[in-house]
């Protein structure tokens, strides 16, 4: 029922997206962990989530100066080689230019002119999506059925992730769902440790007093609009802790903090995760790190 | 409630990244806020919003729709405005890359790839049509004004079209956008409407 539910609002939801991701994530069973199919590597991270039912979501490795070097280098080499390229399209439209030019048919249009690349218009993409991970809702790491429950472990590149949304991978990389565009979570993993973020997506973050839940589901035209629903009330609380099958690594609960906001870089449904007690609040659109707040106060500091 | 939380840190909505100086012109900046003289909104024409609204009206408030917010000027509504058109049209507002230009190379250049991402989901948008892109950005637009605290207002489908904009699979020229924006953005700062407000 809880599934069903949960399918319906996102097929209510489901939005297409304008990109594909590719992902650099990898899901990792239970089953093979125990068999030595799949090892827990020193170099690598690992997102544990687990949960009621089953969940989806992306993840953006946040740029670190790794990421940024990588870009750099990709952009430069990149913007030069459309440089070498633009006298010959400069030279191909100015011949296309000239016929139109000549020609009587009452249709015929000037080419437009190519932009000449330089360092200032030249662009390869959004640095935030080098690392996209996904997980859900297909392939769990465990599952059981009484109580019902679902666990993801994900491998992943070591590094800061922001929680981009509730959002489905579909194979090919289309998707469909809310970006948290608007204000999120960001959290650390490390290499080597299994970051454990328990069922803090699902019942993390509460409602929102300013967009209350509607009475009936929304449909039609309405599919889509930020209305959360307080997931903590029915399917909390707060739960952190892996299976006995993970006991034996390092691991630790994820430390989640308020983060800003990013592009929707995918063209989905534009939202926000719902306020969290004492991690994430909004003035208006503004973003508030509670967390921030508390280590000032914490301080003596304003 | 927009002093609430006063006394904690308001995270930066800007994506930040140190970039070196030689590659600092690969991540792009954010968008600047944009400043506007009073002769400049001055001379921006204050569309008409009065009507009296028929019950077919009330029925297309889900389509056909303007902002406004209390104590909110010209500049701050405007850049309001743009943020969300941005945000709801996919188009990078908040620094790090610059979508538009990324798809300009890849279409005369072929550098699909480069930097990842960037693929048209053509399979996606056979499914669902251009129909159900132009419902997304409406919503978009709600959810992210609303954000923002501005309240939502019907309005008869004649008027608002003479300062909105619909968009499905292609993007309106950058002229008539900005035009259209600074229209609703002299709305969205203007005299409180006297009509009911809507659901965010």
């Amino acid at each position: 029922m809880i599934r069903n539910l949960f399918c319906a609002a996102a097929l209510a939801a489901a939005l297409p997206s304008f990109a594909a991701a590719q992902l650099t994530s990898q899901s990792i069973e239970e089953k093979n962990l125990i068999s030595g199919k799949a090892k827990i590597e020193p170099d690598s991270g690992y997102i544990y989530v687990s949960g009621p039912f089953r969940q989806n979501a992306l993840l953006l490795r946040l740029p670190d100066e790794t990421t940024v070097a990588a870009y750099e280098k990709d952009w430069a080499e990149a913007l030069a080689k459309v440089q070498k390229k633009y006298p010959a399209k400069l030279k191909s439209w100015e011949q296309r230019a000239a016929i139109a030019r000549q020609t009587k048919a009452k249709n015929a249009t000037i080419p437009e002119k190519p932009i000449e690349p330089t360092a200032e218009n030249f662009a390869i993409g959004a640095i935030e999506l080098r690392d996209p991970v996904s997980f859900g809702p297909q392939y769990v790491f465990a599952k059981s059925e009484s109580p019902e429950s679902y666990s993801y472990l994900t491998k992943v590149k070591p590094g800061r992730y922001a929680y981009y949304g509730p959002i489905f991978v579909a194979g090919g990389g289309a998707m469909a769902g809310f970006c948290y565009c608007m204000g999120t979570v960001a959290f650390e993993v490390k290499p080597g440790v299994i970051t454990d973020t328990g069922n803090f997506f699902l019942v993390g973050p509460g409602l929102d007093p300013d967009f209350p839940p509607p009475s009936t589901p929304l449909a039609g035209s309405e599919a889509g609009l930020y209305r959360p629903q307080n997931l903590g009330s029915q399917h909390g609380p707060l739960r952190f802790g892996v299976p006995e099958s993970l006991k034996a690594f390092p691991y630790a609960e994820a430390d989640f903090r308020a983060y800003g906001k990013l592009d929707n870089f995918y063209g989905l449904s534009v939202g926000r995760m719902p306020p969290v007690p004492g991690v994430l609040a909004y003035d208006r659109d503004k973003i508030v790190d509670l967390k921030a707040g508390a280590a000032a106060a914490g301080s003596g500091g304003e | 409630m927009p002093n609430r939380y006063v006394s904690v840190a308001i995270v930066a909505t800007c994506f930040s990244v140190t970039a070196t100086n030689a590659g600092a012109q690969a991540i792009k900046p954010p968008v600047p806020m944009q400043h506007f003289t009073a002769d400049e909104v001055a001379a921006v024409a204050v569309p008409d919003t009065a009507f009296e609204a028929t019950p077919a009206d009330v029925e297309t408030y889900d389509k056909y729709f303007y902002f406004h917010r209390d104590s909110t000027d010209f500049d701050t509504a405007y850049n309001d405005i743009s943020e969300c058109d941005a945000v709801s049209s996919g188009i990078n507002f908040y620094g790090g890359g610059d979508s538009y230009m990324t798809n300009y190379y890849i279409g005369q250049y072929g550098l699909a790839g480069a930097a990842g991402g960037v693929i048209g989901s053509a399979v996606a948008d056979a499914i669902f049509g251009s129909a159900e892109r132009r419902r997304i950005r409406r919503i978009n637009m709600r959810n992210c004004m609303g954000f923002k605290g501005y309240d939502r207002y019907g309005m008869e489908k004649e008027r608002w079209q003479a300062f909105h904009f619909e968009e499905g699979f292609g993007r309106v020229k950058d002229e008539k956008r900005t035009g259209y924006l600074m229209k609703q953005a002299r709305v969205a700062s203007g005299p409180k409407p006297g009509a009911e407000v809507l659901p965010k």
